[in-house]
């Protein structure tokens, strides 16, 4: 057996793979773009960021939120560009998924075939030959390849490194970023210094792709662009003037895919919504669902400044209410449950079970904060109305009017959000009423607002005055579960 | 202009150059790029210097033959690198030591490509000779520490000791 040859699998492998990580570029980068900013601490803290990219600014003399801050990145770089992270992280994840796969097909096939060994030294000798390469290559020569094998040292190494180190780095580092994992796992998070490290460092990872792919590039074109792109498309290197032609097809083909999922994305992103949102949303079920969170931050996690998501709702009755500490407010309970109450702010801290949590919030924006919650477990209120046999969701209705209050929301209407059932008996499932030992200020959500510790940020309805069981949440808005997945197309299941 | 965080100051004439020039566009796209590691950059900035130096001094009187003015040359790029590495650490003449480092990036730059292209006096034969591993080290580090100025001049970069008034 040629353990050194170009077999068709490898081949079909890498044209493959050089389709995913054009993909997963883009969609990360529009996923980047819906909050531009690096940090190094986990609280986010505005001006704290160690690297922007985006020309806005926010204003000084009144309110703005993380929503304000969304850059618009052309479709060129992203995917599918001009704001669109609904449809960037379908991609993102719809994509991941076939290259993880694809990634580990390639690697036991790697093993099993013995060609494991055209990537991974067997003697420390490589690295002094490694080094007499880079000497070659800067003396502006051609090294040579290893007796028998297709590359040289330094090549040898480079290939080691992304497929054994970047490659799990990249997706260790994606998955380090999912609220479900870090609220089950929490040493997992520390172990890569935290929420906002990792995400530092998976930026970096895409950098480091893309520095591979051009020095990648860089190397056909020296060593013969026809030759080497023979050996990848037929399994031999006698044909390149057929190497040439095909390859450029090929990136043609490559080029093609980008932008047609691009075009589809933009012009039917609901259709691509759906699609994508069907695979994607039953392995995040499947794998990320049972988790439940077990975050115990220490006070002195608390951030400073928690950064805000939304606008409070701007009606003369909220106003009214909250210059009243909300005594006028009331929380209506009701739909398919035996016993419907209504309840006042002080019903509800009247009730027994008082719980507080010190987590890590996770916004689907790519921020996070550290803050600690205090309020009723939503299981304690499962009690209390009793849900019928047929309630599957529970729907959290809010006062906030997205029309009114977000200028910057692509959308109107009043803001819900609706969860299964079961993610309501998750012991940190919570109706928080309090932040940071005070009352939840209104910003976050006064009087009462939903804490889901496995899910992203968008989820936790703030500003609730209504909750309703429902057996289907397909009649509810646009049917997709949620104001945001109505109108920016976000997933209802979001442990990621 | 405004842009992450940073600003690109213009004049009349710049403004001229820069719309006809194309380089409007390219100042445009730098400003979604801005970053506050003022340290990194500077320790970034010296690592750069610190190379330029070490490539210069390697090649003193290394028992060649090489005329003597030469050696004068490599001794001055050496010493304007570790001049510019002591200004660009100190608060006060940082920007200083960051004009240094171009200018001595720049000669150096310029008198390894006139080596070896035109050749050098007393050194005809360098001409062509580009298979130097040293030299190539140090045209690239020259033209990195030449970009990395840029992006502190372009506000892509800061160094230290300025820091980002970044609020938001």
């Amino acid at each position: 057996m040629d353990v050194y040859g170009f077999p068709a699998w490898l081949r079909v492998e890498h044209w493959i793979n050089a389709l995913f990580i054009t993909l997963m570029v883009r969609s990360g980068i529009e996923i980047l773009a819906t909050h531009p900013k690096l940090y190094g601490r986990d609280d986010s803290r505005p001006g704290s960021e160690w690297a922007r990219f985006t020309r806005k600014t926010m204003p000084k003399d009144k309110l703005y939120d993380t929503l304000d801050e969304e850059e618009s990145y052309s479709p060129i770089i992203s995917l599918p560009g001009h704001r669109n992270l609904g449809m960037g992280r379908h991609w993102h994840f719809f994509v991941a998924i076939g290259w993880v796969l694809a990634g580990v097909t390639y690697v036991a096939l790697l093993f099993a075939t013995g060609q494991w060994r055209r990537y991974i030294p067997t003697s420390w000798g490589i690295l002094p030959q490694a080094w007499h390469d880079l000497l070659t290559y800067l003396s502006f020569r051609l090294p040579p390849h290893l007796p028998g094998e297709p590359f040289d040292a330094l090549q040898k190494l480079a290939y080691a490194l992304v497929i054994f180190v970047l490659a799990p780095v990249a997706i260790l580092s994606g998955l380090a970023q999912s609220p479900a994992v870090d609220a089950r796992f929490p040493w997992f998070l520390r172990l890569w210094g935290g929420r906002q490290r990792v995400r530092s460092l998976h930026f970096f990872v895409l950098l480091a792709f893309l520095a591979f792919t051009a020095v990648h590039l860089l190397m056909l074109a020296v060593w013969g662009w026809g030759r080497e792109n023979s050996l990848m498309i037929f399994g031999h290197g006698d044909a390149p003037v057929g190497g040439l032609w095909v390859s450029l097809v090929i990136i043609a083909a490559i080029i093609g895919v980008n932008i047609a999922v691009t075009v589809w994305s933009l012009r039917r992103p609901r259709m691509v919504q759906r699609v994508l949102g069907a695979v994607v949303m039953a392995l995040r079920r499947a794998l990320l669902r049972p988790a439940t969170s077990h975050q115990h931050y220490p006070k002195a996690a608390v951030a400073a400044q928690h950064r805000v998501n939304g606008k409070p709702p701007d009606s003369d009755t909220y106003k009214i209410m909250a210059v009243h500490d909300f005594a006028p407010w009331r929380l209506t309970v009701g739909g398919l449950v035996e016993n419907p109450v209504v309840l006042t702010l002080e019903d509800l801290r009247a009730l027994n079970t008082r719980q507080s949590q010190c987590v890590l919030h996770h916004c689907i924006q790519g921020w996070s904060s550290v803050g600690e919650w205090t309020g009723l477990p939503l299981r304690d209120l499962l009690d209390l109305v009793r849900p019928l046999p047929e309630a599957r969701y529970i729907c959290f209705l809010t006062m906030q009017d997205n029309g009114r209050d977000e200028p910057s929301a692509p959308g109107e209407g009043h803001f819900y959000e609706i969860i299964d059932l079961e993610l309501a008996h998750h012991p940190q499932t919570l109706l928080a009423y309090e932040m940071n030992g005070e009352p939840l200020p209104i910003e976050h959500g006064a009087p009462l607002r939903l804490r889901l510790e496995n899910q992203l940020g968008f989820k936790m309805a703030k500003w609730i005055h209504d909750i309703e069981f429902l057996s289907d949440y397909r009649l509810v808005g646009d049917g997709m579960g949620g104001w945001r997945e109505d109108n920016v197309h976000f997933d209802m299941e979001v442990g990621i | 202009m405004t842009a992450g965080g940073h600003e690109i100051g213009r004049g009349p004439l710049t403004t001229v150059v820069m719309r006809y020039s194309g380089l409007g566009r390219l100042a445009t796209l730098l400003e979604y790029f801005a970053f506050d590691l003022p340290r990194t950059t500077t320790a970034a900035g010296v690592t750069l210097m610190a190379g330029l130096a070490a490539a210069h001094a390697y090649l003193i009187d290394g028992g060649t033959a090489d005329p003597a003015y030469l050696n004068v040359y490599r001794a001055l790029i050496v010493t304007g690198s570790l001049v510019a590495i002591a200004l660009m650490s100190l608060p006060g003449p940082a920007r200083a030591g960051w004009r240094l480092g171009s200018l001595v990036s720049v000669v150096a730059l310029a008198v390894y490509l006139a080596s070896r292209t035109a050749g050098l006096p007393g050194m005809p034969l360098l001409a062509g000779r580009w298979d130097c591993p040293l030299g190539t080290v140090t045209m690239g580090v020259a033209a990195l520490f030449l970009a990395l100025h840029g992006s502190v001049l372009t506000g892509v970069n800061v160094a230290y000791p300025r820091r980002r008034d970044w609020y938001d």
